[in-house]
C-alpha cells in the first residue's frame, strides 16, 4: 500500500527576525575575524592614550617595554 | 610563497583589514621607538641627560680646582 502525501509539510524555525540559529552559527568565524579587526583597530587609535598605554599596552611582553618610560623623579615637573 | 601568503590574506576581508591594523599598530610603536634613539643618538651632547651628567661632573671638577 502505498502512503501518498498530499504536499510538502512546512514547519517554522525558531527565528529572530531573520536570523536563525543555524544562521547566527554559520556567521561567528567571520565575526570573530571582524572583532579581531576591530580591536586591532582600536588599538591603533587609543596607543596613545596613557589610561589605555598604562592598563593594556604596558602588560605586552616584550613590545610593552615601548610605553615603559623610566624618568628621573627629580626631572619631572611637578 | 609570498604569493600563497598574500592570497590566504585576500581571502576574507576580515583578515586584510585586521592584518593592516594589527600592521598599523606594531609599525606606529616600532618607527616611534627607531625614530626617538636616532634623535636622541645625533643630539646627544645638548640632551638633559648628558648636559646633567656633566654638569654633575663639572660642579666637582671646579671643586677640585679651586
Amino acid at each position: 500500500m502505498v502512503s501518498y502525501v498530499k504536499g510538502p509539510t512546512y514547519k517554522v524555525l525558531s527565528h529572530f527576525g531573520k536570523l536563525n540559529p543555524e544562521l547566527i552559527r554559520s556567521y561567528i568565524p567571520n565575526l570573530t575575524l571582524w572583532g579581531g579587526a576591530a580591536l586591532g583597530a582600536a588599538a591603533t587609535f587609543t596607543e596613545g592614550w596613557p589610561l589605555f598605554q598604562k592598563t593594556f599596552y604596558q602588560k605586552i611582553p616584550i613590545f610593552g617595554q615601548h610605553w615603559i618610560k623610566d624618568v628621573d623623579p627629580e626631572d619631572v615637573p611637578v | 610563497m609570498v604569493l600563497s601568503f598574500v592570497g590566504r590574506l585576500l581571502e576574507r576581508n576580515s583578515i586584510y583589514v585586521a592584518t593592516i591594523f594589527g600592521g598599523a599598530f606594531a609599525f606606529q610603536g616600532f618607527f616611534d621607538s627607531a625614530i626617538n634613539s636616532w634623535w636622541e643618538n645625533h643630539n646627544r651632547a645638548k640632551l638633559w641627560s648628558t648636559v646633567k651628567k656633566n654638569l654633575n661632573g663639572g660642579d666637582e671638577d671646579e671643586d677640585d680646582d679651586e
